[in-house]
């Protein structure tokens, strides 16, 4: 006999169920995904920091100087490691439900759950793999960030934006394949304007204007802001990306919801 | 206890959508053991699979005031790349069951030796029907929806299977669907006929029997 | 297009509390606290969404007292359009795309505008307080306290003021807002003197230190040239002579001259001595001007030969006395030239503000904006309560 759960359990105790839940799949998730093998769940966090590392190493040698001034490096590990998580989640998204629905079978696991507990984990990596960078800057060149809260902020809207946005295609790859086959290409297509390797200075009025309607340049000026702090000029809009966050992770709430009424599993 | 009201479920096909339940009223109060006959392809592993909540209805809606296990004796409800044991502590996290007695009882009941340890993708059909089973069991649920692929055969688990299903308490509820009238004497004391998307209920099982196999 | 309703739970009672006649036993009247979580919980939307946006209209569109707004324009910048620092390729590459390095002038004058300098310096000239608890203001949108600190006008003054700086034109718009249009001119006027001001001053400090370090060249060179001077003076007083090279080159000449004279005399007598006797009394004339001249030209070499080391000395000195006179005066030259080169590279750099629109007086009070704000409020309340409810819906899944 379990204990008393039925329609009047109070919401508090769904809550507590539900990051119960949360939890437990986030440790399948590592379990499935990395396995027990050699490094394991080491992967989780080196696979981030080995591709941030490559990209800023090749920028590094072919020693393209940056306008302000700033270290090449740094400057394309930074742009490229919340990029990651950003890419990861969203590429992520379409297999997201076909790819569990073994899970549905249980009815505490709801589809956001899964969702929510992929997107965590992702999260948990990116930025296990950002600290360590942080480190080694700090180690190596003497670049610590200056408002740590910024950086952390920024990749949790990142996280935010991404989450909304994997929610709607896994709600959408439930009607139709199309999702599956369209969001690697354009997650491809966004690298150029998500923000994550150019500096919203750099580009004449209009340009940052209009750039400045992606909600993921934000959280990028506001990583780099953590970062550098007053070394150069940035531009974000905190309100501006919350809203967004909400306003996605609503629509792909609702969205989810629907899909999982139709959902054949 | 578990209602069902005016309960609607159609697949979408080629040919146009094909329904498979138009309007199912039902309630299974607790501590019943109630058989489900219907023949092939006549809806009951639709019906078993909205009654555990895998899948939702198209209309009407399920109430449920008791835990209701996931669907046993079909594939899925657990993890392939991982192995029975991880299955059992995920299983035990997500239903908040003590782990290591958890793995402790599947390992015992299930009886897969070192398959216990080895991915899930390595089983045959009938082990899995067995961990999934060993499971559930250890899970402990009110009701537990039943495919008949468990109770059916002659192997030593089914054997322990049958006697776990009839030793469940007196508060536990047992739905069986099967599409053999003997499998559903065995076990149950109703029984219900699903036919054309519909399900009626008898309260002698008897009767239900006879009607069942003049239809 | 399928329209999805929520299902509400059935309110039919327990049904054990149902005896056979059907009726329920007594139920006692659910308590304040109880009845309040339950209208809530019926009427959510309209207390969380609903009732804010009512409020909100209300206040925008009854009570709030209107805002006009003022807006000027100007442009900073110096005669020539010196070239960012080198920031490299991208940067050259942005440039050619039509990329101007932000003019340093002008932020700052845009980050003055919204510093407490600017708040202080204004204040001293406009009732700023004053002007933001107008009568007419409502108790909302007007300045809190009558007295408040630095901190706090700098904030409202910040709310009320804006000044922003387009890379591309350059041109900075001041927009300020206020309960009178008047006083949104009036501070709009303040703001942009002010501004004037601090231009100024910044190009007179920018002058000040390129011409200081040209200045002290030339004071520089000047008492170089000075002490050298008075040096030569000194030398002459103590020599005696205006020019000691001059005069042992007199001297020189004297010998010289002398030694020709002698030359002439021997040889006149050489001559009338092939003619007459040696005794003859015609030569003596000349043998006693060879003698004299003889004599005279010894005397000159001796003279010349003793006070040789005096006159070498007294013209080595006068030498590096005057190279020296010479490159304090070329220093001189090369620090005034520079001087009139640093002047006229001050005034190329200074900067100016040029006033572009000047602040009008508005008629029309386009704040608050009330449909605008109450129809944003609207969209932000139903989208935080669509997120709660279907947070809320997705926890009580979890429940059976």
């Amino acid at each position: 006999m379990s204990e008393a759960i039925g329609p009047q359990a109070s919401l508090w105790s769904c809550f507590r169920i539900q990051t119960r839940v949360i939890g437990a799949l986030m440790l399948r998730e590592m379990g499935t995904r990395f396995g027990r093998d050699n490094l394991g769940y080491v992967w989780l966090f080196l696979e981030p920091m080995m591709l941030g590392g490559a990209i800023g190493a090749i920028h590094h040698v072919t020693g393209h100087s940056l306008p302000g001034g700033l270290e090449p490096f740094t400057f394309w590990v930074i742009g490229y490691i919340p990029y990651y998580l950003f890419r990861g989640i969203v590429n992520r998204a379409p297999a997201g439900i076909v790819g569990n629905q073994s899970l549905l079978y249980h009815r505490r696991i709801t589809v956001f759950d899964i969702m929510l507990s992929r997107h965590l984990l992702e999260g948990a990596a990116v930025g296990t793999a950002l600290a360590g960078y942080i480190l080694l800057f700090g180690a190596t060149a003497n670049i610590w960030p200056a408002e740590p809260g910024k950086m952390v902020l920024g990749m949790a809207l990142m996280l935010g934006l991404s989450h909304g946005i994997a929610l709607l295609i896994a709600a959408g790859s439930v009607y139709t394949e199309l999702f599956d086959r369209i969001t690697h290409l354009a997650t491809y297509l966004s690298i150029s304007f998500t923000g994550a390797f150019f500096m919203v200075f750099w580009l004449p009025t209009e340009m940052q204007k209009a750039v400045l309607t992606i909600p993921t340049v934000h959280c990028f000026e506001l990583v780099r802001n953590g970062l550098y702090g007053t070394l150069v000029p940035t531009s974000f809009d905190i309100p501006y990306v919350t809203g967004w966050v909400a306003a996605l992770n609503m629509l792909g709430m609702a969205a989810l919801r629907k899909a999982r009424r139709h959902l054949i599993v | 206890m578990i209602r069902l009201h005016d309960v609607h479920k159609s697949y979408p096909t080629h040919f146009g959508a094909k329904e498979v339940l138009r309007g199912v009223d039902i309630t299974f109060e607790p501590g019943e053991k109630v058989g489900i006959l219907g023949r092939n392809g006549a809806g009951k592993s639709t019906l078993l699979r909205l009654i555990a909540g895998v899948e939702h209805p198209n209309s009407g809606w399920i109430e449920r005031r008791m835990s209701v296990s996931w669907p046993l004796g079909f594939a899925g409800a657990m993890h392939y790349s991982i192995s029975g044991a991880d299955n059992a502590r995920f299983l035990a996290r997500i239903y908040d069951k003590p782990i290591r007695e958890t793995v402790e009882f599947v390992e015992n009941f299930a009886d897969l030796g070192h398959y216990f340890r080895m991915p899930v993708r390595t089983y045959s059909s009938g082990m899995i029907v067995r961990l999934g089973f060993s499971l559930s069991l250890a899970v402990q649920f009110d009701c537990y929806l039943v495919d008949e692929a468990i109770a059916v055969g002659d192997s030593r688990f089914a054997e322990r299977a049958r006697a776990a299903l009839a030793d469940l308490n007196a508060r536990a509820s047992l739905l069986l669907v099967s599409h053999q009238a003997e499998t559903v004497r065995a076990f149950c004391k109703t029984a219900a006929i699903l036919q054309d998307g519909r399900l009626i209920r008898y309260d002698d099982l008897d009767q239900a029997i006879a009607a069942y196999q003049a239809a | 297009m399928t329209i999805w309703t929520k299902r509400s739970q059935p309110t039919r009672l327990p049904e054990a509390a149902i005896d056979p006649a059907g009726w329920s036993g007594p139920v006692p009247m659910p308590g304040l606290l109880v009845r309040a979580r339950r209208f809530a919980r019926r009427n959510a939307f309209k207390l969380m969404v609903l009732l804010p946006t009512l409020l909100a209209a209300i206040y925008l569109f009854g009570i709030a007292a209107p805002q006009f707004e003022t807006e000027a324009r100007f442009l900073v910048r110096g005669r020539s359009s010196g070239g960012g620092g080198g920031a490299g390729a991208l940067a050259e590459m942005a440039q050619g795309s039509g990329f101007k390095p932000a003019s340093e002038d002008a932020m700052g004058v845009r980050d003055y505008l919204e510093s407490h300098d600017a708040v202080a310096a204004l204040r001293q000239r406009v009732p700023v307080i004053e002007i933001f608890r107008r009568p007419e203001a409502d108790a909302l949108a007007r300045l809190w306290w009558s007295d408040p600190t630095a901190e706090r006008l700098l904030d409202y003054f910040k709310r009320m003021a804006s000044a922003e700086y387009d890379t591309t034109s350059g041109i900075t718009t001041l927009r300020v807002r206020s309960f009178r249009s008047e006083d949104s001119r009036l501070i709009a006027q303040n703001l942009l003197g002010l501004s004037e001001e601090l231009v100024n001053r910044l190009n007179l400090r920018m002058q000040e230190d390129g011409l200081r370090v040209a200045r002290d060249d030339v004071a520089r060179a000047e008492t170089r040239l000075k002490t050298i001077q008075l040096e030569v003076g000194r030398f002459r007083e103590r020599e005696r002579s205006v020019d000691p090279t001059r005069s042992a080159g007199l001297t020189l000449e004297n010998i010289g001259k002398l030694e020709g004279a002698l030359a002439q005399a021997r040889a006149d007598l050489a001559e009338a001595q092939r003619f007459s006797r040696p005794d003859s009394p015609s030569l003596l004339p000349l043998r006693n001007k060879v003698a004299a001249l003889t004599g005279q030209v010894v005397e000159e070499r001796h003279r010349l030969g003793s006070t040789s080391e005096g006159v070498s000395q007294q013209v080595g000195e006068f030498e590096r006395l005057s190279v020296e006179r010479e490159l304090a005066l070329s220093q001189l030259a090369s620090a005034n030239a520079s001087l009139e080169r640093a002047r006229a590279d001050a005034q190329r750099q200074q900067i100016f503000l040029l006033r572009v629109v000047e602040p009008n007086l508005a008629e029309y009070a386009r704040y608050p904006k009330a449909t605008l704000t109450t129809l944003y409020i609207f969209i932000c309340l139903s989208v935080l309560y669509g997120l709660a409810w279907l947070l809320i819906a997705g926890m009580r899944e979890h429940a059976s």
